[in-house]
C-alpha cells in the first residue's frame, strides 16, 4: 500500500473537522490558568519567532483554551493588519527611514511565513546569513539572532561562554544615549518568561532566584527592546546563550 | 506664512476610513473567533479595543509613528485584555448566581452548551495523549491553519505536516469515540 493511499484513508471529511473546530473555539477557559502573553502570541502568529519557541507557543496554546482564543485572534487580525499596511517608500537615512526599513522587513517576514514553506525558510535564513555576515565583520562579538530590527542592537555577550546563573550579565550595544531598555529573558519551552523593564544601561544582571529553576546548560533565549529619546522603539533580535 | 501643515504621510495615524476597516476586521475576527457564550459581548469586546486605538492616537504627539500594523497589534492585545476581563467577570458571576436557589437562563440552549463543553473538554483530554508533533500539527489545524500553514510554522515540509495532521486526527477520532463522542 503507498503512503498516498494511507493518507487518503485517514484524511478526514470537512464536516467533521468543523464540527471539532466548533468544539475547540466553544471551550472554556481554565481558571487560574497561565496568562496568555499576548505579544508572544501575536510575534509566533506573525513568524517573528524561531521555530522552537514557537513550537512552545503552540504547546501552550494546545494545553489552554485562553491561549488557544488569543492564538486564532492573532491569526485574523495579523492577516488583516497586513493587508492593512499601505505600500511604503524606502527613505534613505533618518528614523522615519529605519522605521518603513523595519517595517517592510516585516511585512517580507510576513509574506514569507504564509507562502512558501520551504522556500520561504530558506530565503529567509539566507537573507538573515547575509545580514549576519556583515554585521560580524563590523563587530565581532556579535553573534545568533533571531529576527527583529537587528541593524541597530547588537549582544555584546560572546556566544561561546556560558551566562554564569549567580552572575548573569547580559550586555549589548547600539541606541543613543537617553534610551530606555528592556529586557526579556525566556527558555525555549516557556518554563520560565522574564522581562525588566526601564532599565538605562546597556546591561541587566538577571536575578539569580530567577534563574534557580532553570537547567544547567539550557539555552537563554533573550531580547532587548529599546525606546528611544524622540519615541520610537526598537526590537532587537533575540540572542541565545547557554546557562552554565 | 509661518507654517505649513505637514503633508499626510505614507505611515501615520489611521484616516477615518482606515479606523472603519480597523473596525470591521476587528468585529469579523471577534465574530469568528469569540465562543457563543460571549456573543453579548462581541460589541463591547471591539469598542474597547477601538477605544485604546484611538486613545493611543490621541496621545501620542508624533501621530508618524503610529503605523497600521502597530495599532492593529495594540488593538489585538486590548481584545486579548478584554476577553481575560470578560471571562473573569463571567466567572465571578456564576459564583455569585451559584449560590442562590434560582437557577438562571442561559443564553442559548444550555443543553446544547453541555454538550459543546463536554467535547471541547474531551479533545483537549485526547489532544494531551497524542505525541507532541501530532499534537502540535493538530491543534494548528483546529485553530484553522491549513496543512501548509502548519507545516511552515513548525519548519515541517508539506508532506510530513500533513501525515502528522491527517494521522493524529485519526487518533483523536479513536480516542474520542472510546469516551462516547462521535464527532
Amino acid at each position: 500500500m503507498s503512503e498516498q493511499r494511507r493518507d487518503d484513508e485517514t484524511k478526514p471529511d470537512e464536516a467533521s473537522v468543523e464540527r471539532l473546530r466548533a468544539a475547540v473555539r466553544d471551550e472554556e477557559p481554565v481558571a487560574g490558568g497561565e496568562p496568555v502573553d499576548s505579544d508572544l502570541v501575536w510575534r509566533a502568529v506573525s513568524g517573528e519567532l524561531s521555530v522552537e519557541e514557537r513550537r512552545a507557543v503552540v504547546a501552550r496554546v494546545a494545553d489552554d483554551a485562553a491561549w488557544a482564543a488569543a492564538w486564532r485572534l492573532a491569526k485574523e487580525l495579523s492577516s488583516a493588519a497586513a493587508q492593512a499596511e499601505p505600500g511604503v517608500t524606502l527613505a534613505a537615512g533618518g528614523a522615519r527611514a529605519r522605521r518603513d526599513s523595519g517595517d517592510a522587513r516585516e511585512r517580507r517576514r510576513f509574506r514569507f511565513a504564509w507562502s512558501r514553506p520551504v522556500w520561504g525558510a530558506v530565503a529567509t535564513a539566507a537573507l538573515v546569513l547575509v545580514v549576519v555576515g556583515v554585521s560580524v565583520r563590523e563587530e565581532t562579538e556579535q553573534h545568533q539572532m533571531r529576527g527583529g530590527d537587528t541593524g541597530t542592537l547588537a549582544s555584546l555577550v560572546p556566544e561561546a561562554a556560558p551566562l554564569k546563573r549567580d552572575d548573569c550579565v547580559l550586555r549589548w550595544s547600539g541606541g543613543p544615549e537617553g534610551t530606555r531598555w528592556s529586557v526579556r529573558v525566556s527558555t525555549e519551552d516557556l518554563s520560565l518568561v522574564h522581562r525588566a523593564d526601564s532599565l538605562e544601561q546597556r546591561e541587566y544582571r538577571v536575578p539569580a532566584q530567577v534563574l534557580a529553576p532553570v537547567k544547567p546548560g539550557t539555552k537563554l533565549l533573550w531580547q532587548v527592546e529599546a525606546r528611544l529619546p524622540d519615541g520610537q522603539v526598537l526590537r532587537g533580535a533575540t540572542f541565545v546563550n547557554r546557562l552554565e | 506664512m509661518e507654517s505649513q501643515p505637514r503633508p499626510a504621510q505614507a505611515v501615520g495615524p489611521l484616516l477615518n476610513h482606515e479606523l472603519e476597516k480597523l473596525r470591521k476586521d476587528l468585529t469579523r475576527a471577534v465574530e469568528r473567533v469569540c465562543p457563543p457564550r460571549l456573543a453579548d459581548r462581541r460589541d463591547d469586546l471591539v469598542q474597547t479595543a477601538m477605544m485604546r486605538v484611538m486613545e493611543l492616537q490621541r496621545r501620542e504627539p508624533d501621530r508618524s509613528r503610529l503605523s497600521p500594523a502597530y495599532l492593529y497589534r495594540v488593538a489585538y492585545t486590548a481584545l486579548v485584555d478584554e476577553l481575560r476581563n470578560v471571562e473573569r467577570r463571567r466567572e465571578v458571576a456564576m459564583e455569585e448566581v451559584e449560590s442562590q436557589p434560582q437557577q438562571p437562563m442561559a443564553s442559548g440552549d444550555p443543553e446544547k452548551s453541555a454538550s459543546a463543553s463536554q467535547i471541547a473538554r474531551a479533545v483537549r483530554d485526547c489532544l494531551r495523549q497524542l505525541a507532541q508533533d501530532r499534537r502540535l500539527a493538530v491543534t494548528l489545524y483546529l485553530q484553522g491553519h491549513t496543512v501548509p500553514e502548519a507545516g511552515e510554522l513548525m519548519g515541517w515540509d508539506g508532506k510530513r505536516a500533513e501525515n502528522l495532521i491527517y494521522r493524529g486526527l485519526s487518533a483523536l477520532r479513536l480516542c474520542l469515540s472510546t469516551k462516547g463522542f462521535e464527532p
